[in-house]
């Protein structure tokens, strides 16, 4: 899906200047402006081929040498009407055929220069550390025959400097692989010519058919998966996309029965493309909940854990506009901008597989906890995987372990202080468990100041069972309204003040923020666990609500109209001694 | 706590190697059109090096002779169906090579503009939009928070407590209830207070006088006392704090008008009809040409 096939004409610099809080046009029309900007944006391009255009402008002695060329370079530099009248001479020369052979292909110059050029200059341009952070970053599009998934974004810690030293890989053979240990070599080489780190960061396993987290048999081999193959992913990939636009990736109801809230925004129809339907025994190697446990499974095996990632939310949008809020949904791609239609549109079809307009999740962000907001801090803090995933709200999360957190530290005006000074953050690992001591959990969220109330915590555990198997279980940890868990331990829902007419709901229910320590009250030593919180929000309305009194349109009973936004946050791991 | 997100453009491999093709092939039909004949492909011993330099920057090492084979093979057969494409009219009403071709052609317009400003130019633009250089007012705060909700502390309560903490007689550090966000923060722009409490918060307290318990405001968290303990007002930076900023600024606004100007020129050169569509309420016709 190209953002530039689909209309969208807003380009690199276009989008940072939404995510700083720019009012812009869209590719609609419409004006667009974030009611709150971001502090970090990620433009993640493919690398493509500007031709020799750059060189022509950028003054190289080869060109300056051309007469011609002199000529062009210096009504550039004269400006205004004079730069326009250059580049109108260039384009006339090239309808006419008369453009100079010379200019051409430039000798000793080296020709081509590539997209990620543009998209280096346009980061270096905007990044301003202490205020707005702009990554250099690409998408590596690797979508294996006939259409599975296993996209992973590289971020990269560096500036431009050391990033153009390299190409973005590609996914075509001979340049590029779709296999990601080639991807990892790519990456290790990038370290050892510049010195500088980078990391990559997969999404939507949901659309793998099951490639994305294999259990057993490394897919593109054929082979066992290696002790090596562990390694260097846990090195490479330490935070997976949990939520984004093609659907949320925390879990399926197939894989979590028991969950109640297993379920949202599931997009589990086939592969990328629908070549390819779903069976229910791919979804294991598909979603985050599962992938976590398989990883304990592999790390028994091979000593490593290959799967031992944070979780972060993005949009995963083409359309310039990263809006993942329900009231500011701008759809994937340019041509599914704000229409009276765009919930009925056939979003994809393959056959007898399709996904309608409406199956559009309005997720995600990524909330990172950084010292500040510089490209180094938020890297470092992405590559010890203290982040948080969210389907849209900026809920403030904060999740720790430790084995002596006490229900004086969530009544602490500061807990975050006792949260590092007795445990660990998200994303860290708990040992060595003191004798006869289990986990305690110090976890934390504070609402979206312009969004929904909170439901309720929950603490999701995943654990490796004596006999190897697979095991999981949600603890609710604390909720709102003072509510009673019934006989059979379920806590009541939390209501639904949403009216659909309206698109319009009430904090009347839920609370503004929950703060608990929480013990797990079956932990066995000897056993792998994976523990990460889970925030669920009071149901709001969604975009489809929005869209439907927005442009009184009256959509089929199918189409949900609100849900339970919510936050995961990055897991804490406990591994037994030796 | 930093929001973010990851924007990602551009992607399904089949389109990368169609647009590709377009771009590559593009630039190399119209640059060399005249030069080979129709049914002839020449790679020539600078195409072949550009391929090398490309594999060589991707792969840190040089192709081994059975890459470069294949690098050549693939080039080749791109060029054969990419021509045989173009032949049978597969580029026409392709959204995605005329996106992708109007995107480059904007590129080209952006680099017409692209020239470094001079100091004098850069002030100048900063005097002429005093607003976007100027830094915001900044303020040091303490809150005390009440929650929203069944524990809401009445009206009263709340006065009587803004009255004790301006007496001195109440202290703010165990008044209220804990809030996640914190209550004391320093030297935040407004900006900032926005993204924490809301822009009615920011807002209000925007307009604070320093020094006092203020209050009651409300926030999405809900509802607080404030005493602004300091208030530094915006003011103009100097010029070598923001010389990054106009320049990126300037750049831009120089770009917004080149791309403008170079496409009224170019769109002047086409009569242009538009038909009216069967049904439509009214008639649109516009002719374009000079």
């Amino acid at each position: 899906m190209d953002a530039g096939a689909f209309g969208n004409r807003l380009g690199f610099e276009d989008a940072y200047r939404f995510a700083r809080g720019e009012e812009l046009t869209a590719s609609g029309g419409e004006r667009v402006k974030l009611s709150r900007p971001l502090d970090f944006l990620v433009i993640a391009d493919h690398s493509d081929n500007m031709g020799f255009f750059p060189a022509l402008f950028s003054g190289k002695p080869e060109m300056l040498a051309d007469p011609t060329g002199r000529k062009w370079y210096d009504m550039v530099q004269a400006g205004g009407q004079e730069g326009v009248k250059a580049a109108l001479e260039i384009i006339d020369n090239f309808s006419r055929g008369t453009f100079p052979p010379a200019l051409q292909f430039l000798p000793g110059s080296d020709g081509y220069s590539s997209t990620w050029d543009q998209i280096i200059a346009a980061a270096e341009k905007y990044n301003e550390p202490g205020h707005f952070t702009a990554f250099i970053g690409y998408e590596w599009t690797s979508q294996v025959p006939p259409g599975n998934n296993l996209h992973r974004v590289v971020i990269y810690r560096d500036g431009g400097d050391k990033a153009v030293q390299t190409l973005p890989f590609t996914t075509y053979p001979p340049q590029g692989s779709t296999t990601p240990e080639d991807l990892w070599k790519h990456l290790q080489a990038y370290e050892d010519k510049t010195g500088g780190r980078v990391l990559a960061i997969a999404h939507n396993g949901n659309l793998s058919n099951a490639w994305m987290f294999p259990t057993e048999t490394n897919p593109a081999t054929g082979q066992p998966l290696s002790a090596e193959y562990a390694k260097t992913r846990a090195h490479w990939e330490p935070l997976y996309e949990a939520t984004q636009i093609k659907g949320d990736g925390e879990t399926h109801q197939y894989l979590s029965p028991n969950d109640e809230f297993a379920g949202y925004e599931l997009w589990d129809k086939g592969n990328l493309n629908l070549s390819e339907a779903k069976k229910p025994e791919m979804l294991q190697s598909e979603y985050a909940r599962s992938a976590l446990q398989i990883g304990l499974q592999l790390e028994a095996k091979l000593g490593t854990n290959p799967y031992k990632f944070g979780m972060i939310g993005s949009t995963d949008s083409h359309t310039s506009l990263a809006t993942a809020e329900e009231d500011n949904f701008f759809g994937k791609h340019s041509g599914a901008e704000p229409t009276p239609t765009r919930f009925e549109h056939e979003f994809m079809r393959n056959g007898d597989l399709f996904l309608t307009g409406w199956q559009q999740v309005s997720s995600g962000y990524a909330g990172v906890w950084a010292t500040e907001n510089t490209r180094e801090a938020i890297w470092d803090a992405m590559r010890r995987k203290e982040v948080y995933a969210t389907t849209g709200p900026r809920m403030l999360v904060r999740f720790f372990g430790g084995w002596d957190f006490a229900e004086a530290d969530a009544q602490s005006r500061n807990p975050a202080f006792a949260g590092y000074g007795k445990g660990v953050p998200m994303g860290g690992d708990l040992r060595a468990a003191p004798a006869g001591k289990s986990p305690t959990f110090l976890v934390a969220a504070l609402k979206d100041p312009i969004g929904g109330n909170l439901d309720r915590i929950q603490i999701v555990k995943g654990w490796i069972d004596a006999a190897g198997a697979r095991q999981e279980k949600v603890y609710d940890v604390v909720w709102s309204d003072e509510r009673v868990p019934g006989a059979d331990g379920k806590l009541p829902a939390v209501g639904n003040t949403v009216d659909v007419a309206t698109a319009t709901w009430t904090n009347t229910i839920g609370a503004s923020e929950l703060i608990k320590t929480w013990t797990d009250p079956e932990f066995d030593p000897a056993l792998r666990a994976v523990y990460y919180a889970r925030v669920l929000e009071i149901p709001t309305p969604r975009w489809t609500a929005y869209d439907a009194v927005r442009f009184g349109v009256k959509m089929p009973p199918e189409v949900p109209m609100f849900g339970q936004e919510r936050a995961y946050t990055s897991p804490i791991w406990y591994t037994p001694e030796g | 706590m930093t929001s973010a997100v990851l924007t990602k453009l551009l992607r399904e491999p089949l389109l990368h190697f169609l647009v590709i093709g377009a771009a590559l092939f593009g630039v190399y039909q119209w640059t060399t059109g005249d030069e080979a004949a129709p049914d002839e492909i020449v790679v020539s011993a600078g195409q072949i090096a550009s391929l090398q330099a490309i594999f060589s920057q991707t792969w840190q090492r040089p192709p081994t002779s059975s890459e470069r084979e294949a690098l050549i093979a693939d080039y080749i057969r791109d060029e054969v169906l990419y021509r045989e494409g173009v032949a049978m009219g597969l580029d026409r009403d392709d959204v995605i090579v005329r996106r992708r071709i109007r995107q480059k052609m904007e590129f080209v317009a952006d680099l017409s503009a692209d020239v470094q400003p001079t100091d004098a130019e850069l002030k100048a633009f900063v005097a002429d939009h005093p607003d976007r250089f100027s830094g915001e007012p900044r303020v040091s705060f303490t809150q005390v928070y009440f929650p929203a909700g069944a524990q809401t502390a009445n009206e009263a309560e709340v006065e009587r407590l803004r009255l004790a903490l301006n007496a001195g007689t109440a202290d703010a550090s165990t008044a209220g209830s804990p809030l996640l966000a914190g209550s004391d923060f320093r030297d935040l722009a407004i900006s900032d207070v926005a993204q924490t409490f809301g822009t009615d918060f920011a807002a209000w307290i925007d307009k604070a006088t320093p020094g006092t318990w203020q209050g009651p405001v409300t926030s999405g968290y809900g509802t607080h006392l404030v005493r602004v303990s300091e208030r530094v007002e915006a003011r103009q930076l100097p010029f070598e704090q923001v010389r990054d900023a106009a320049r990126r600024e300037w750049l831009h606004a120089r770009k917004v008008v080149a791309a403008h100007a170079l496409y009224e020129e170019l769109r002047s050169r086409y009569v242009i009809k538009v038909e009216d569509l069967p049904g439509a309420p009214s008639a649109t016709v516009v002719g374009a040409a000079q």
